[in-house]
């Protein structure tokens, strides 16, 4: 963090927040400044910019690092004249901002163009890829090296809290020792069985025909979500539902698998790339199904919405019994 | 002036009464938005206020809207809160300004929070002798029943489409677009005059090319069209219902329509969807409308209903 050439504003943000944590951390270690953590819940922007404005005693330069600074941003406001006025070149108070959301806001945006930005992306629960290779070079940055097949492991054991992995990547590191090379059993050692299932991985079961599989996964929601999980899930159910219902009609029509990328939201600049995500990840699962049974689930899924939204009782086995009308 | 408020007769004969001081216990005038209870409150204040005199300085005042003894407090897209209403009933108690009767319109009291209703029955049940309340309701079964009794009923119809017609000259010079506007108002001169405002037709004709792409069967299209109208989607369904009867009428009577200005393109829109889709196309519809009460997620549901119906 002090390394590089200061600037009046550092700001990280993005839906990942195994990252911005660390950011975070790193974020209070300027050597030869006066640092100052602060978390955005809770205070008001007269506060903040009062400590923005204010001067260390003996004249030394300070920092301010600015959690859940999302909550700051109101146009006009005090901060957004403070960010307006600031000159790129002074850099005696630095600002590190670490915005809890997925976009930045006009303010913190014109912040980020006086100074330096970094988004940490939270990837989508299908972008399996990506979230393998992040955990491959989080385990490279710890000396470790991951067998072929174990971030997919850890994903499916663990979830997508990246929290969670880098605690056993820890672990691992005891047990293999730096430099070592993980194996599946080294993982098993170490990784409680769990299932942290999210409402995507319900309804992508389901699509994918694994009734028991999509089963087991809604129990594990339900013991972590309780009755809050019936929304998600049948939500979750009708995106991809509407994704395969459009790819199926222009798989039908012979499109080239390109469209069909870019129609499931396959959003891949190259294009050789984006093809090879849809066979992947997608082709099957439009095989999988008629047009006739997709829109059929597409009713159903209505049907279950204003069922799950509005008083019906015994919502559970609902939402149980939709689920497997479209894994079996 | 009352003499100014037209097709409300019921609403002029109370208000009248109120005028004349035979009437002192709150009115609930219950009404569509646009069908003239504002305005007749308003008008009946400058009867009260000006004696009769359309020129003394309480009408010029009240047409300016800075009368200190006509209060008005509405709620607008937040309910009216408890404060709100302790200030009207703190201003209530005071003796009026410059004239015998103060009048007090609060409307929207259907949309009012219930410490809101509760700070206002003490008041109403026994109203200060210098002061006349009117509460402003769309949905009377929405206000609190111990408040309803409390209050006259006043009941304002919808306005006759001639009427409509008439008040949207000024403003839309083809009679036929302006005869579309009232017929879809519902009776609203209001919602009429914000349709023609907001160019509102703009959408009917988006949800008639809805129906074309629905024909074509191409669903990346439709699904994309319906995301396209955003928050204008549950607006957008109300003139699929108009345009749905007017395709429903078409055989039978074509003078019933209610889109008069895209009479031919309906003709040929009718021929294309067919009487059995176009019958699908409502049955969905009303289904639809059923579900709605239950807060969904309606683009996913206005997908469904049109796939459905264009679907063989």
């Amino acid at each position: 963090m002090a390394g590089r050439k200061p600037v009046p504003f550092i700001v990280f943000y993005g839906g990942e927040d195994y990252y911005l944590d660390r950011a975070l951390e790193q974020g209070g270690h300027w050597p030869k400044r006066q640092v100052t953590v602060l978390d955005g819940e809770g205070m008001i922007e007269e506060e903040l910019v009062a400590a923005l404005q204010a001067q260390s005693f003996d004249g030394q330069d300070r920092a301010i690092v600015l959690d859940n600074a999302h909550k700051f941003g109101r146009k006009g406001g005090l901060l957004s004249t403070y960010v307006e006025n600031k000159e790129s070149s002074d850099d005696r108070m630095v600002l590190v901002a670490v915005v809890r959301a997925e976009k930045l806001n006009p303010v913190w945006s014109a912040a980020a163009k006086k100074g330096r930005v970094k988004e940490y992306k939270r990837f989508k629960p299908w972008e399996d890829d990506k979230k393998a290779q992040r955990i491959r070079k989080e385990a490279k940055a710890l000396g470790l090296e991951l067998a072929k097949g174990l971030p997919e492991q850890l994903t499916a054991a663990l979830g997508d809290d990246l929290h969670l992995i880098m605690n056993e990547l820890r672990k691992l590191v005891y047990i293999v020792g730096k430099g070592g090379k993980v194996e599946l059993k080294h993982a098993a050692s170490v990784v409680a069985h769990m299932y942290p299932a999210e409402p995507y991985d319900v309804s992508k079961a389901a699509v994918e025909k694994r009734p028991n599989r999509a089963m087991t996964l809604l129990s594990f929601l339900y013991k972590h979500m309780g009755d809050g999980a019936w929304v998600p899930v049948t939500i979750s159910l009708q995106r991809l539902v509407e994704k395969l219902i459009v790819a199926r009609q222009l798989y039908d029509d012979k499109a080239p698998q390109l469209v069909l990328a870019r129609a499931v939201g396959v959003t891949t600049d190259k294009e050789s790339a984006a093809e090879f995500v849809f066979r992947k990840n997608w082709l099957g699962l439009v095989q999988r199904h008629s047009l006739k049974e997709l829109l059929g689930y597409m009713q159903k899924l209505c049907e279950l919405e204003a069922q799950v939204k509005g008083p019906a009782r015994s919502k559970r086995t609902l939402v149980e019994l939709a689920v497997l009308s479209i894994a079996a | 002036m009352l003499s100014a408020v037209r097709e409300q007769t019921e609403g002029a004969r109370f208000l009248g009464r109120v005028v004349e001081g035979h009437l002192t216990s709150p009115l609930l005038l219950v009404g569509d938005e646009g069908t003239g209870r504002r305005f007749s409150v308003i008008e009946a204040a400058k009867d009260s206020f000006g004696d009769g005199d359309p020129e003394s300085a309480h009408v010029l005042q009240i047409d300016e809207g800075v009368h200190p003894d006509l209060v008005v407090v509405s709620a607008g897209e937040k309910p009216i809160g408890v404060d709100t209403i302790r200030g009207v009933v703190d201003e209530a108690s005071d003796f009026p300004a410059y004239v015998s009767s103060r009048f007090v319109i609060i409307d929207g009291v259907d949309r009012m929070t219930l410490p809101a209703s509760d700070a206002l029955l003490k008041t109403l049940e026994d109203p200060p002798h210098t002061t006349r309340f009117f509460l402003l309701a769309q949905v009377y079964e929405n206000v609190l029943p111990t408040i309803r009794s409390r209050c006259g009923l006043v009941r304002y119809r919808p306005l006759s489409e001639a009427f409509i017609v008439e008040h949207l000259k000024e403003i839309e010079p083809d009679p036929a677009k302006a005869l579309v506007y009232a017929r879809i108002s519902g009776g609203s001169v209001g919602r009429a005059t914000q349709f023609q405002l907001s160019g509102r037709l703009a959408l009917r004709n988006k949800m008639m090319t809805l129906l074309r792409v629905g024909l074509n069967g191409d669903f990346l299209s439709l699904f994309a069209a319906v995301e396209d109208l955003d928050v204008d989607l549950p607006l957008g369904l109300d003139f699929l219902d108009y345009i749905l009867r007017d395709l429903v009428m078409l055989p039978h009577s074509a003078s019933n329509f209610t889109n008069l200005d895209v009479a031919e393109e309906l003709v040929d829109l009718r021929q294309q969807i067919g009487g059995p889709r176009v019958d699908r196309l409502v049955e969905g519809l009303r289904h639809l409308r059923g579900r709605m009460r239950a807060k969904i997620t309606l683009p996913f549901h206005v997908k469904t209903f049109l796939a459905s119906a264009f679907t063989e």
